[in-house]
């Protein structure tokens, strides 16, 4: 019984693992760079759903619709005054620079509202789900479920839709892409816009649940780059499966082997897949 | 080097020598050892990422398993830290072969990912091993002062030992950029099928270049121990940020890079503490943040990039 | 080039010695000063500021004349010894972290030429600090950190006004000891811990591990947790595996907050929950988990049965008009140490560290001048005060009500814990 209770928790958890990791995968493939503020976005996001919920009595899942908003824009912007800059110099530059965002972001939240870890207490989604002998946080669960749709949203848009079909052209092809009428610096700043937007909406369920810090955000960021890793990139199912893993593989040793030890396995692995198997379980190249 | 360069180091190097004795307080000694200290990790960390251009976002690792094998050996088994240090570098070093070897054929992101992972692991298992202190970490037993020890009551004794670990590491750099191993180390940087294409064993070159960063980061983690005589994971593997910004800020792939970052970025976090840390609200970590943003976005060779191009424009405009 | 960046570099090094070397604060005869390090940012930023209010409202009381309080120094305007001389406290913020403690305690001594300092809140940075006073030969007082290892290290420079968690976890099994014999509960026989993983929580579980089985408990499941890891599922799901009698805890307050709203999502709690205080008593944990945190035993050093006493009112008054609180175990902790600082400071032969140390050790202060209900206040020759115990309270309708020891109980205890559904 408690087997499947640690491992659906670990399900639940690993579709906010995916939805992270979507977005993280979305502008390396698209754009060919890291994010490594990816999760330190989403940080943002949460104290945003924090703000909302404290100053206006907002509860999280009706603020959650500007936040989504207000992260794309958000994503347009960085893209547009620090991203853009860096297109085309070295590699370690971009990595850099985004590890910079991260310093800088951080800060930033510890200034403007301290250190002390915050929490939203009585959010409309809040309580347990009885399975039996199972007992299932509606916070999770509701997490995983808002991940799972997101995550679909984005591949039918992706798949679906012209400008999406734009961006699969941009992402395997930059240089070409222009001759067939792409305007590459709107797709990149498109693809961080639902980068930054769909880290928003796990930012958003997260803070149902989690508590609010200025570096919450890196532990989420390793494991998203983790995940993206295993899941080969510009996959989006890859993405979501190899999300789901990371959770179960975490929530799994967390119970039998022990919880300071969960990161250790699932770290451990990413070095051993990509010793291995360089593309990850399920990509084709690089 | 010119004559004027030499004699120009030469002066710098008095000043260096005689600072204590002109500014005692320990304090300011204090920021002074921390400047040279983070000017050897910079420049460690330099060697391998700003150099032969292999990312490593944990480098902080080397700093933690130099320093936890020091004092492992002291705390543990009463062993001299100073053989305690030759022991970390043995350590620092070997981790770092078993990390180059597979890894170094990974592609620079996930190289650079690989990094991150590795100082995690490292981290928590240190945190859950119970001989090494775990989370709660080691105190170091007084046994007694003086350099047989290296331990002291003063500051000055530290200030010279970090003094002469930061010109070896100079020194180190120096010999890099100059010699053919510099030459390499760019030609990798910049494109490493051309440069194996041109007969250069990658593969040995990155190693040598880890080698040289393991062991400065190595002896700083011992010197840092025995600095705070005091030792827990938390103060060992979480630096590698602060010493890439070192670095960043300096300017990147430079000689001085690290040395002109650390002078700046030390003294200035200190002021910011003194003056705002108080309310509590960071200040100080956010002007930190914004300046790694700003240069690294609008000058990513840094500081001594930003003179170089200013150099240049000068001279540009005086043609 | 490589000369003119090398004239930059001399340039820039000279302009910060001098800057430096200008820093320099001079001296006030009519004052002296005292430094303090606290974490005013971070994680433990709440208590660490609550300690600061405590000690700014406990100085303005040595250093002014309050007749109808009976604590040190009260009655007197500064200490009379030097002529009236005020304390000054100077705070810095450690955030928390060791390397910076140990250099806001430099920087207090050599810079700002305090005569002695007091500090920290977590083991882990008060054991840094006070390593720091101990190399540079100044007294350093700790009124909060409860950690056994800092008095065991054979230190002559550092003190503690306030108990260590070994004696408060020998009182937590004295407690059910004497439940069990005077009101016939039965507390079982295992045992499971959960604790944060630095120094503090390392040595509890040290502490349990000793005590237990002395008091007839086996210990089935030990977990130590990171705090960095924000999700504690998997932790409480070991815990709910184990299916212990007793669970003790030992969290910081965001810990015990995540650890009592994850409880009630797996539906589960424990017939007795015993917290090791610190995050448990921290006002924001009832304020955040509400109802949640009902029926949790916690051991304290201060409970509000105390205000029977005039002067303990007095202060709870002052306490709540100028920290915004009224007294908590901080509140209470940081207060007297300045009292026992003041103390010191007025039996002193001079300012001379050597001195200050003696009047230190040769610390006595009388029930009478304390907050805290015990018979006296005194040093051990390891500088660790032997006079103090822990009283159990329990959380009820948001509140600690006192119910160990017997003479000071408030309320008969209300064990074993209901389950979720009773409530």
């Amino acid at each position: 019984m408690i087997l499947i209770q640690v491992i659906l928790s670990g399900i639940s958890a690993g579709f906010v693992y995916g939805l992270i990791t979507i977005g993280l995968s979305l502008i390396w493939g698209i754009m060919d760079m890291v994010n490594f503020a990816h999760a330190s976005f989403m940080m943002l996001s949460m104290y945003f759903a924090y703000i909302a919920w404290e100053n206006f009595s907002l509860d999280p899942m009706i603020s959650l619709y500007l936040i989504i908003i207000i992260m794309f824009l958000i994503g347009n912007f960085v893209y547009r005054v620090v991203i853009k800059r860096t297109i085309g110099g070295e590699v370690v530059t971009q990595i850099l620079c985004t590890f910079g965002l991260v310093v800088f972001l951080e800060n930033m939240a510890q200034f403007l509202w301290s250190a002390n870890y915050q929490m939203i207490r009585d959010p409309l989604v809040s309580g347990n789900i009885a399975l039996g002998e199972v007992y299932l946080q509606k916070p999770q669960v509701v997490a995983a479920i808002a991940c799972l749709l997101t995550a679909g949203l984005i591949w039918a848009f992706i798949h679906k839709t012209k400008l999406g079909w734009a961006l699969q052209a941009t992402a395997q092809n930059k240089q070409a892409a222009p001759l067939i009428g792409i305007n590459v610096d709107k797709m990149f700043s498109l693809a961080w816009g639902i980068g930054l937007a769909s880290v928003g909406v796990a930012g958003v369920f997260l803070a149902n649940y989690y508590y609010i810090f200025p570096q919450v955000g890196q532990t989420f960021q390793l494991l998203a780059l983790v995940s993206v890793a295993l899941g080969g990139f510009g996959s989006i199912p890859g993405a979501l499966i190899a999300g789901l893993m990371i959770g179960v593989i975490e929530a799994l040793s967390g119970f039998f082997i022990a919880p300071a030890y969960k990161y250790v396995v699932v770290f451990s692995i990413y070095i051993f897949v990509v010793l291995v198997r360089p593309q990850g379980l399920f990509g084709t190249h690089h | 080097m010119s004559k004027k360069a030499i004699f120009v180091w030469v002066i710098f190097l008095s000043m260096l020598l005689i600072f204590p004795f002109l500014i005692e307080a320990p304090y300011i000694m204090h920021i002074a050892i921390m400047i040279f200290f983070y000017t050897t990790l910079g420049a460690s960390w330099n060697i391998l990422s700003g150099y032969a251009g292999q990312l490593n976002l944990g480098q902080s690792v080397f700093l933690g398993v130099g320093g936890y094998t020091t004092a492992i050996l002291l705390v543990r088994f009463g062993i001299n830290p100073w053989i305690g240090m030759i022991a970390g570098v043995i350590a620092a070093v070997s981790l770092s072969w078993m990390i180059g070897f597979p890894c170094f054929r990974l592609q620079g992101r996930y190289f650079a990912i690989a990094t991150m992972a590795i100082v995690q692991i490292v981290y928590l298992v240190i945190g859950r091993w119970q001989f090494a202190g775990g989370a709660r970490g080691l105190s170091y037993p007084l046994v007694g002062w003086g350099l047989k020890n290296f331990a002291f009551r003063e500051k000055f004794p530290y200030y010279y030992i970090a003094m002469v670990f930061m010109l070896i590491a100079i020194c180190l750099t120096y010999y890099i950029e100059k010699s053919h191993l510099g030459y390499y180390f760019k030609t990798i940087r910049e494109d490493k099928d051309v440069a194996s294409a041109m007969g250069i064993n990658v593969l040995k070159y990155k190693m040598i270049a880890i080698t040289f960063s393991s062991f400065l980061s190595s002896i700083c983690g011992t010197f840092y121990g025995q600095y705070l005589l005091f030792i827990d994971p938390d103060t060992m593997f979480l630096l590698s940020v602060p010493i890439m910004l070192v670095t960043m800020i300096g300017g990147f792939g430079f000689l001085l890079g690290p040395l002109i970052g650390a002078a700046v970025l030390i003294p200035t976090q200190e002021v910011a503490r003194i003056f705002w840390s108080g309310s509590g609200r960071a200040i100080d970590q956010l002007i930190y943040g914004s300046l790694i943003v700003i240069i690294v976005v609008l000058q990513p060779r840094g500081l001594m990039g930003i003179y170089d191009s200013l150099r240049n424009n000068i001279i540009k405009l005086l043609k | 080039m490589m000369l003119r960046k090398l004239i930059f570099l001399l340039l820039t090094f000279i302009l910060l010695s001098f800057t430096f070397g200008v820093v320099s604060v001079s001296a006030q005869v009519d004052e002296i000063k005292v430094g303090v390090v606290l974490p005013l940012s971070g994680p433990l930023a709440t208590t660490g500021q609550m300690t600061k209010g405590a000690m700014e409202l406990a100085v303005d009381i040595v250093n002014n004349k309050y007749e109808d309080l009976s604590v040190p120094l009260a009655e007197t305007e500064g200490l009379p010894n030097f002529g009236g001389a005020k304390i000054k406290l100077i705070f810095l913020d450690d955030q928390s972290n060791a390397e910076r403690a140990m250099g806001s305690v430099d920087q207090l001594i050599t810079q700002e030429g305090v005569c002695a300092v007091m500090g920290s809140i977590a083991s882990t940075v008060t054991s840094t600090a006070s390593q720091a006073a101990e190399r540079l030969e100044v007294p350093f007082l700790n009124p909060l950190s409860s950690s056994p290892g800092l008095t065991e290290r054979g230190f002559k420079w550092f003190f503690r006004c306030c108990p260590d968690d070994d004696l408060f976890t020998r009182n937590f099994f004295e407690f059910m000891e004497d439940v069990e014999r005077e009101k016939g509960i039965e507390f079982g026989t295992t045992v499971a811990m959960l604790y944060e993983n630095t120094l503090w929580g390392s040595d509890v579980a040290v502490a349990i591990r000793k005590y237990a089985p002395q008091f007839g408990y086996e210990v089935i499941a030990d977990l130590p947790y990171t705090a960095r890891s924000a999700s504690l599922t998997s932790e409480i799901q070991r815990l709910k595996a184990a299916n212990a009698d007793v669970v003790i805890l030992a969290s910081y307050v965001s810990d015990a907050i995540l650890i009592q709203t994850t409880m009630k999502e797996l539906d589960y709690i424990p017939p007795y929950l015993l917290a090791m205080d610190s995050g448990h008593n921290d006002p924001n944990f009832v304020a955040t988990v509400g109802d949640l945190a009902n029926y949790i035993v916690s051991r304290e050093v201060y409970t509000s049965s105390l205000l029977k006493n005039p002067t303990v009112a007095k202060l709870n008054e002052m306490s709540q008009e100028r920290i915004g609180f009224p007294i908590v175990q901080s509140i209470a902790q940081g207060m007297t140490g300045v009292f026992v600082m003041a103390d010191v400071l007025s039996r002193t032969e001079s300012l001379e560290p050597e001195d200050i140390r003696t009047a230190l050790a040769a610390t006595d202060i009388p029930q009478e001048k304390l907050i805290f209900p015990w018979p006296s206040l005194k040093f051990n020759e390891k500088g660790q005060v032997s006079t103090g115990r822990g009283i159990m309270v329990q959380i009820l309708e948001g509140k600690y009500e006192p119910i160990w020891p017997f003479d000071i109980a408030t309320v008969e205890p209300v064990l074993p814990v209901p389950s979720w559904d009773e409530r």
